[in-house]
């Protein structure tokens, strides 16, 4: 799990283009979006296709977004729950 | 070939300039690794990719903007451009955000993200991020985002970049009051090839040495650097 | 400012008709052009459906004259142009300074993007003649030298605003007496990098959009190609001509909050209507028909929303999307939806949504839905929103 969590936080960051933020800065249970890493709306559907690609996850409504993508917590449980 | 269009817009220029004095106040110039601003070379970064380069000119500015990293080529050399011209000269646009325009054109459009898009979508990745670039006029919202400007604003594309053109659109614009400034030029890039060229317009400022805004003065400025 | 632009003529194809008459026929009969995926080439066929103008490139070349080889998207800009320019009397044409301002997001990009398969998988093949298009600018210059137009001729590209800016820029170039005519509009053909890039944005509906609605999910695409033939008071009076309608009023702003997405109070869309407004100098309640950017998106739906109860609030003019017939065209859709303000004007008709079941949670707007007509139409607001912030409104009145 915690090899997870380690492995999202670098995918995020690469994934959003966040180069001025280490893996280590990012809290398990910070909030991604609004406070935070200050995410916005494309982000989120970056996230949809970081999942995806590196998972092989479709997150099919966009209205689940804000709930699986809260913080790195809730997406690694998203991951363990679905993944294939 | 001289048009005729081209004739015309050039003798409707001249009428302009009786009617109300627009001058261009401050420029910037991005290209070639170069980055000038009203005659002075500010950075001289040669050797380097447009990513590696792009990033060395936001650092060495002080810029802090982490929504930088996101936008893509085409919108980074723009913002740069914008943020040289107007945070470089002090340039306060928050007095009237509504009366000040962006009027910019270049050649390929949003070309160069258009392909990456692409690339990245023929291996079945459509990626938003990049999608949201592949239009040319998204630079200028992302100048507008950071510097707050919400006038009129449009992008023009052409084979070559057609001062008279612009400088007779803007003047206009000036002449019936639409706008009290404006951020005028030609943003280009595709691939490794850039060309980022803004200037200031703004109304007379008494007891300045400004030049007019005249298709004459912003060829002199576009070519000189 | 008195109104010195007027509308000749114009010209107009979508998938809901290949002129005026057939596009207010489809309307009157209530019937919509989103249906499933007939000629786009698409993974996404049975998934999404569109807009489609009803013609293959084959039959767009029969009718025009041109090479079916050529992108869609001039097949479909010269169809519209052509039929518009047939409105300009012989005399004016040779005559006159003509201009011609065309708008595009996609360019010729439908056929480089199956250029684009072929060299991927080997940079030694693909027909090089499928590029040769491809740039937003390449479609005008090839459709002004098909129609003759020597003089002025210029691209704009702001996203889903840009042939209302086109039209902004043309009635500009008139008044202050730099062209005599202005043929001026915009075109987009579907293609598939313009499908995957909107669902990756996840605002594509995989039904017939509902445009207005609290349970609308996203747009539907649409292509096609409208244009408007400007005129000043000159040539009305020379050319002993009737306008359509005159433009009184337009304005452009830019919302300055997100690439993409409109700010809560929709105050580029606000300030752009007020701005027309002023111009034209009218009151919100001159106005009697809006014909709205609409898409059928949460965002852009509740920000225009907002926008119009503040400047509508609480006496709203008859309104509607009719993006819920055609679908959203991009880059034409200024100016089709020009196209039906001015047809509104002329023959006083109010356009419909297609459907209409709840309106918008905490927005007091309800659309009409179904053709209105015999009515005195004295002003029409039509608005035009793009990517990148890029907000126009423009106001066609009664001559």
């Amino acid at each position: 799990m915690t090899e997870l969590k380690e492995n999202l936080k670098r995918q995020i960051i690469e994934q959003l283009n966040l180069k001025d933020i280490k893996p280590e800065e990012i809290g398990d249970d910070q909030p991604l979006f609004v406070e935070g890493l200050g995410l916005d709306s494309i982000d989120a559907l970056e996230l949809i296709v970081l999942l995806q690609q590196h998972y092989g996850i479709k997150l099919a409504k966009a209205e689940d977004g804000p709930m699986v993508f809260k913080s790195v917590n809730t997406i690694a449980d998203y991951i363990l729950a679905h993944k294939q | 070939m001289i048009s005729q269009g081209y004739l015309q817009i050039i003798k409707f220029v001249t009428l302009f300039q009786l009617l109300m004095n627009v001058v261009v106040s401050h420029y910037s110039r991005i290209r070639n690794g170069k980055v000038v601003s009203d005659n002075e070379l500010l950075f001289n970064i040669q050797g380097k990719t447009f990513d590696q380069f792009s990033e060395s000119v936001y650092r060495q500015a002080g810029i802090q903007y982490p929504k930088f990293h996101k936008m893509d080529h085409l919108s980074k050399l723009g913002f740069l451009a914008a943020d040289i011209l107007l945070k470089n000269n002090n340039l306060d646009i928050k007095a009237d955000p509504y009366q000040t325009g962006v009027i910019l054109s270049n050649h390929s459009s949003s070309l160069d993200t258009d392909i990456r898009y692409y690339n990245m979508a023929h291996k079945g990745i459509a990626s938003p991020a990049v999608f949201v670039y592949s239009l040319p006029n998204i630079v200028i919202g992302e100048i507008c985002i950071r510097h707050g400007i919400k006038g009129e604003n449009n992008f023009f594309i052409s084979d070559h970049y057609d001062i008279p053109s612009q400088v007779d659109y803007i003047n206009h614009l000036f002449n019936t009051g639409v706008i009290e400034s404006c951020i005028g030029g030609w943003v280009e890039l595709i691939n490794e090839t850039y060309d980022a060229f803004l200037y200031y317009a703004v109304k007379e400022i008494a007891g300045s040495q400004f030049p007019q805004h005249t298709p004459e003065s912003i060829i002199k400025l576009y070519h000189s650097n | 400012m008195s109104a010195s632009v007027y509308i000749t003529g114009t010209g107009i194809i979508s998938a809901i008709g290949n002129n005026i008459s057939e596009s207010i026929q489809s309307f009157r009969q209530h019937n919509s052009g989103v249906s499933k995926i007939d000629f786009l080439q698409t993974r996404h066929h049975d998934v999404f459906p569109l807009a489609e103008v009803k013609y293959s490139n084959d039959e767009l070349a029969a009718l025009t004259g041109l090479k079916p080889t050529l992108s869609r998207t001039i097949l479909l800009s010269f169809y519209a142009a052509r039929q518009a320019v047939e409105t300009i009397p012989d005399e004016a044409f040779k005559n006159c300074r003509i201009g011609f301002i065309s708008a595009s997001s996609v360019g010729g990009m439908d056929k480089t993007e199956f250029f684009f398969e072929d060299y991927m998988n080997d940079p030694q093949s693909g027909d090089l003649r499928m590029v040769q298009h491809h740039d937003c600018g390449k479609p005008t210059n090839y459709v002004a030298q098909q129609l003759g137009i020597k003089g002025f001729v210029s691209t704009i590209s702001t996203a889903c605003s840009s042939s209302a800016n086109a039209i902004m820029l043309g009635a500009r170039m008139i008044k202050s007496n730099r062209l005599d005519v202005v043929i001026a509009g915009g075109v987009d053909s579907l293609t598939r990098f313009t499908l995957n890039g909107f669902n990756s944005l996840m605002i594509v509906d995989r039904k017939q959009c509902r445009p207005l609605d609290q349970s609308r999910e996203g747009l539907n695409l649409g292509e096609g190609a409208a244009y408007v033939i400007l005129v000043s008071e000159r040539f009305l009076e020379k050319f002993k001509t009737e306008p359509m309608c005159s433009v009184s009023g337009y304005c452009n702003t830019n919302d300055s909050h997100h690439q993409t997405a409109l700010s809560d109070n929709g105050n580029g869309p606000f300030l752009a209507m007020k701005g027309a407004l002023q111009m034209a100098q009218l009151e919100p309640g001159d106005i009697s028909y809006i014909n709205m950017h609409g898409t059928g998106t949460q965002n852009n739906d509740s920000a225009e929303g907002k926008a119009l109860e503040r400047v509508f609030h609480p006496a709203y003019p008859p309104l509607s999307s009719t993006k819920s017939f055609t679908g959203h065209t991009l880059g034409a859709s200024g100016s089709i939806e020009a196209v039906f303000s001015a047809a509104s004007v002329k023959e006083g008709l109010i356009f419909p949504n297609y459907s209409f079941n709840e309106g918008i949670h905490g927005l007091s707007i309800t659309p009409v839905t179904s053709l209105i007509e015999n009515q005195n139409i004295k002003h029409v607001l039509s608005n035009s929103f793009g990517f990148g912030g890029n907000c126009t409104s423009l106001i066609f009145s009664k001559s």
